[in-house]
C-alpha cells in the first residue's frame, strides 16, 4: 500500500472514523487527534490494514482505541454535560467548538428510525438515495423521517 | 430566501450544499426568529477535519525502529544485569564470618542499590536501541 493508496482510503473512511472517535472522547479537538493518532498507527502497520477485510470498519476500530487512549490520558476540560442547557447558552464556546458532538448527542437521542436516517444523513453524509437503499425506504419516506428528526432537534435550540 | 430554504430543510429536501448556504445566510443575517435554526444547522453541518491532510501527516512520520526479536532483547537485558551484578560482587568487600544488624543492613541496601541501577542501565540501553 503506498501513501495514495492510504490516503484515499483515509480519505472515505475519515468521516467514520471521527464518528467512532467522537463517540468515545465527546470532545471534537479531542477526536480530531484520535483520528490523526489513528492514522499514523494504520500508515505504520499498513500491511495489516491491507489484509483487512473491511478496512473502513478497520480504520474505524484503530479510531477508537486511539480515543479510548485519550480519554484514559487526558482529564477532559469542557465535558457535555445537559445538552439543552449547552444549546441555549450562545455566549458559551463549546457550542461552536463542538457542533459535531453536539449533533452527536442530539441525534443518538432520537427513537429509531429518525435516529438511523439522521445518523447517515447528517453524520455519516449519505445522499437520500444511499439511505434508501441501505434501509430499504423509498425516498418520500426517508424525506418525512428527515423532516421529523429536524424538526424534533429543533426542539432542543428553542429558548 | 431564507424561508424558502427553511420550508425545504424542514421538509427533508435540502441538498447539502443548500443546507451550508442556508447556515451562511441565518449567520450573516441573524435574527431572534430563526436562532433555533441558526444553531441546529451549525451543529448538524459542522465541518470535519481534512482527512487528506491527515493522512498526508501520518504517512510522513517516520516510525521508530523497532526491535523485531524480542529474544535477543531479553538477553540482551540478561546479560547486563548479570554483569553489572557480577561487577557489584567484584567490587564489595569479603563477607565478615560475623556481621552485625547494621553491616548486614549496610551490605543489603548496596546490594539493592547496585540491582536498581543495574535494571536502570538495562531498560536505558534497550530504549535507545
Amino acid at each position: 500500500m503506498n501513501a495514495k493508496i492510504f490516503n484515499e482510503l483515509m480519505t472515505r473512511a475519515g468521516r467514520l472514523m471521527m464518528i467512532a472517535a467522537l463517540r468515545v472522547t465527546e470532545s471534537q479537538a479531542d477526536a480530531a487527534d484520535a483520528v490523526q493518532e489513528a492514522m499514523i498507527r494504520l500508515w505504520q502497520k499498513r500491511s495489516e490494514l491491507q489484509k483487512a477485510e473491511n478496512q473502513t470498519a478497520y480504520a474505524a476500530m484503530t479510531a477508537r482505541r486511539c480515543a479510548l487512549d485519550i480519554v484514559r490520558s487526558r482529564h477532559s476540560a469542557d465535558p457535555i454535560d445537559e445538552v439543552r442547557g449547552m444549546a441555549a447558552d450562545d455566549d458559551n464556546p463549546i457550542e461552536a467548538r463542538d457542533s459535531l458532538a453536539l449533533a452527536l448527542k442530539l441525534i443518538d437521542a432520537l427513537p429509531s428510525p429518525a435516529r438511523e436516517v439522521m445518523t447517515m444523513r447528517h453524520l455519516d453524509g449519505l445522499e437520500i438515495s444511499e439511505i434508501q437503499e441501505k434501509l430499504n425506504l423509498s425516498a418520500a419516506n426517508v424525506r418525512v423521517i428527515l423532516s421529523r428528526g429536524r424538526a424534533a432537534l429543533r426542539k432542543n435550540f428553542e429558548i | 430566501m431564507i424561508n424558502e430554504l427553511l420550508s425545504k430543510f424542514y421538509n427533508g429536501e435540502t441538498s447539502p450544499a443548500e443546507e451550508r448556504q442556508l447556515l451562511s445566510l441565518l449567520e450573516e443575517n441573524p435574527t431572534p426568529e430563526h436562532e433555533a435554526d441558526r444553531r441546529l444547522l451549525r451543529a448538524l453541518c459542522a465541518p470535519m477535519p481534512d482527512f487528506s491532510a491527515m493522512a498526508r501527516k501520518a504517512s510522513a512520520v517516520t516510525p521508530r525502529r523497532i526491535i523485531r526479536f524480542p529474544r535477543i532483547r531479553i538477553a540482551a537485558a540478561v546479560a547486563i544485569l548479570l554483569a553489572a551484578v557480577g561487577s557489584f560482587l567484584l567490587k564489595s568487600p569479603q563477607p565478615q564470618e560475623e556481621l552485625t544488624i547494621d553491616q548486614a543492613r549496610e551490605t543489603t541496601i548496596m546490594a539493592l542499590t547496585a540491582y536498581n541501577d543495574a535494571i536502570t542501565r538495562s531498560l536505558d540501553k534497550l530504549n535507545n536501541l
